[in-house]
């Protein structure tokens, strides 16, 4: 399905398979397509994203925050852990040879970047429709997590995303 | 409240940071196995000494982190 994605729209994919690698996470997920579409170039100037604008150190942040949450909600105090076991990642040579599917939110938002592309009339799949796809993940999913703790106001990003879409083909 | 209690009570929680939490710390697990295999086997262990130390056959773990 990638043969109509444009060169940056690859590289967000392929970074984001290494960024789940990195994390030693066992599936690419949208988590991982927040990073690496936070150090993508995109059509349009980036503060458009608002609160969402971090770059791609910020967004590790945010996963690292949502990791530490998730083990303070089920009553395990993550300060107790050393330093160096707090953020994910580490070294195994194990680990880069292990093939990672992505989770079915993550092709769900792949297969809808296509027809956000559809939408806008747009014959290639860039980095922007990817981006459009990911501000629609369901309420459960880790991206739509991210976007709350950075208190996005996501329809206004949207609306501001597609205005500047709109003003670059006019 | 006991650890039993602090557990239960997050069941009512969100479950996507319920089961977030299990995978961050499947994660650590695997990171933790990763540098005190290698230590052991840094001190002279064999793998059925980790094996055993870890309650798995010498066979798994050396398939998961030998080299």
């Amino acid at each position: 399905m990638f043969e109509r994605f444009t060169k940056e729209a690859r590289q967000v994919v392929t970074t984001a398979v290494a960024e789940a690698r990195a994390r030693g996470d066992s599936r690419i997920g949208n988590e991982h397509l927040l990073v690496a579409l936070a150090g993508t170039q995109l059509p349009f100037d980036r503060s458009l994203l608002g609160p969402l604008d971090v770059g791609a150190e910020g967004m590790r942040d945010q996963l690292d925050r949502m990791d530490s949450d998730s083990l303070a909600a089920v009553g395990f105090d993550p300060d107790l852990l050393h330093p160096s076991l707090r953020a994910a990642g580490g070294d195994d040579r194990s680990r880069a040879r292990r093939h990672l599917a992505f989770t079915h939110g993550a092709k769900g938002v792949l297969e809808r970047s296509l027809r956000e592309a559809v939408r806008r009339g747009d014959r290639h799949i860039g980095a922007e429709h990817m981006l459009l796809s990911l501000l629609a993940v369901p309420p459960e999913d880790p991206a739509a997590r991210v976007f709350a703790q950075l208190e996005a106001d996501l329809v206004t990003i949207r609306a501001d995303v597609e205005a500047a879409l709109a003003r670059r083909v006019a | 409240m006991d650890l039993n209690e602090t557990l239960v009570a997050a069941e009512g929680e969100d479950p996507a940071m319920g089961l977030r939490a299990v995978v961050v710390l499947r994660r650590l697990a695997d990171r933790l196995e990763e540098i005190h295999v290698a230590s052991a086997r840094r001190q002279g262990w064999t793998w059925q000494q980790i094996g055993d130390a870890l309650g798995v056959s010498r066979q798994a773990v050396h398939k998961k982190s030998g080299r």
